[in-house]
């Protein structure tokens, strides 16, 4: 699982997840935010990616309830699926930090990536 | 489904026959949530926004319903063949010495000065003479994205050349021209053609979540695969048909590497699965000449699904057995 960079999507997934549980369309709005509203991810996709995430074990069902009459169903990162974000984390930020080195050691203003 | 008030009643109803393509099971399980997400999702999202979101969900239905998700063995199968298809489908161009060489190069030379008439399938032609080898390259590259365009751009002109075909053909039924040699010449320009259509609709379905590294090797594995058979095919057009086993060959020994799939073997599979929709249009279509007709054929040909339907499950048995073997 970690021989290869994990892809885009699933990354927002898990990042999405990781301070807290979350229902789908939270998910779908939180991944808006972190990627800076650049990936939208469609119902059909989160599905997609849910149901395979929850295959892998890395992501589980927390809650099933109904809030105002509405079935939501809450996904957690499991153990397995924080430590996989916390290889790819880590792979990133070296990355990151070996990017910045080469760049000669400024750091990047926020917002200045595109 | 209160979820479905706030698009509309049009939404509604779209949503309802959107729910309709997931399988019984995962509806039951899920329907209401995936309502819900669909409902907040398009919430002001106005029509366009709204029929996206609708075919994304659809989509995924489908992919439900046929096994052909990411973790389904069908959809991992998919993705193993993708690069295979995308050589193999390269691999079908028109080589010097081929009928099909000298219709590629009329056409080029010709251009836009063709009669109108012709103008479509001359683009058409030369348009799948480029595109499967761009198809290529991009998926040596690992441009995924830009291989699910070019892919769906080889079914279009195939689409567009079969059109053509039969509409000239004019072979409707009763009609003068519905008679046995033009039907003859119909089929097996169709056989030339249906292998683009179903390699483009194989890559297109592969799950795009399995197709993220440049694969370099299967694609040239793809395209020797390619070659070979489109030659030992004589070009799909040639007017010497195959005969004796040969096409049974092409046509049984790609079914028979897709077994492996029972056995968790995607590699040999894939390559089956990459190799089969160039062959089996002409192979079948060399078979029903060899054996005088349709009717002669089928018997044939479901005893011959029998015993691969057979194969498989034998074979899937197996696979299970082991797997709860500890």
């Amino acid at each position: 699982m970690t021989e290869r960079a994990m892809q885009e999507p699933t990354l927002l997934l898990l990042t999405a997840l990781a301070d807290a549980p979350r229902h789908g369309y939270a998910l779908i709005q939180e991944i808006d935010a972190i990627s800076g509203g650049r990936v939208k991810m469609r119902t059909g996709t989160l599905y997609g990616a849910l149901d395979r995430l929850l295959q892998q074990g890395l992501i589980e069902v927390a809650a099933e309830e109904i809030v105002d009459g509405r079935a939501r169903r809450t996904y957690a990162l499991t153990g397995g699926g924080r430590d996989l974000l916390a290889v790819e984390a880590e792979r990133l930020r070296s990355v990151a930090a070996e990017a910045q080195r080469r760049l000669g050691g400024a750091p990047v203003p926020r917002g200045a990536t595109a | 489904m209160s979820a479905v008030t706030p698009g509309g009643h049009r939404t509604g109803v779209a949503l309802r026959a959107v729910l309709a393509l997931y399988p019984a099971r995962y509806r039951r399980d899920r329907g209401a949530e995936l309502a819900e997400v669909f409902a907040d999702t398009t919430a002001g999202a106005g029509r366009l926004g709204t029929a996206r979101e609708a075919l994304d969900l659809a989509a995924y239905g489908l992919r439900l319903r046929t096994g052909l998700t990411s973790t389904a063995l069908g959809g991992r199968l998919l993705a193993a063949a993708a690069p295979l298809l995308a050589g193999a489908t390269a691999g079908l161009v028109a080589l010097p010495g081929d009928v099909r060489f000298w219709r590629v190069r009329a056409a080029a030379r010709a251009g836009f000065d063709a009669p109108w008439t012709a103008l479509p399938d001359n683009l058409a032609l030369l348009g799948l003479t480029v595109v499967p080898a761009l198809l290529a390259v991009a998926a040596a590259f690992g441009a995924w994205r830009a291989v699910r365009t070019l892919a769906g751009t080889v079914v279009l002109l195939a689409v567009v050349r079969l059109g053509v075909r039969l509409a000239t053909a004019n072979v409707r039924p009763g009609g003068p021209w519905l008679t046995e040699p033009n039907v003859w010449l119909l089929l097996l320009d169709a056989t030339a053609l249906l292998p683009y259509l179903a390699a483009g609709a194989l890559i297109l379905a592969a799950p795009a979540d399995l197709l993220e590294r440049p694969r370099r090797l299967p694609v040239l594995t793809g395209a020797a695969a390619g070659l070979l058979v489109t030659k030992a095919q004589g070009g799909y057009d040639t007017w010497h048909l195959m005969d004796g086993w040969t096409p049974l060959l092409l046509l049984l020994a790609p079914l028979l590497l897709m077994l492996c799939a029972a056995r968790e073997r995607l590699l040999p599979a894939a390559l089956g699965l990459a190799v089969l929709p160039l062959t089996a249009w002409f192979s079948l279509f060399s078979l029903w000449e060899q054996v005088g007709g349709v009717w002669r054929l089928a018997p044939a040909l479901a005893v011959g699904a029998g015993t691969l339907l057979l194969a498989g499950r034998v074979l899937s048995g197996r696979q299970e057995g082991k797997v709860k073997t500890p």
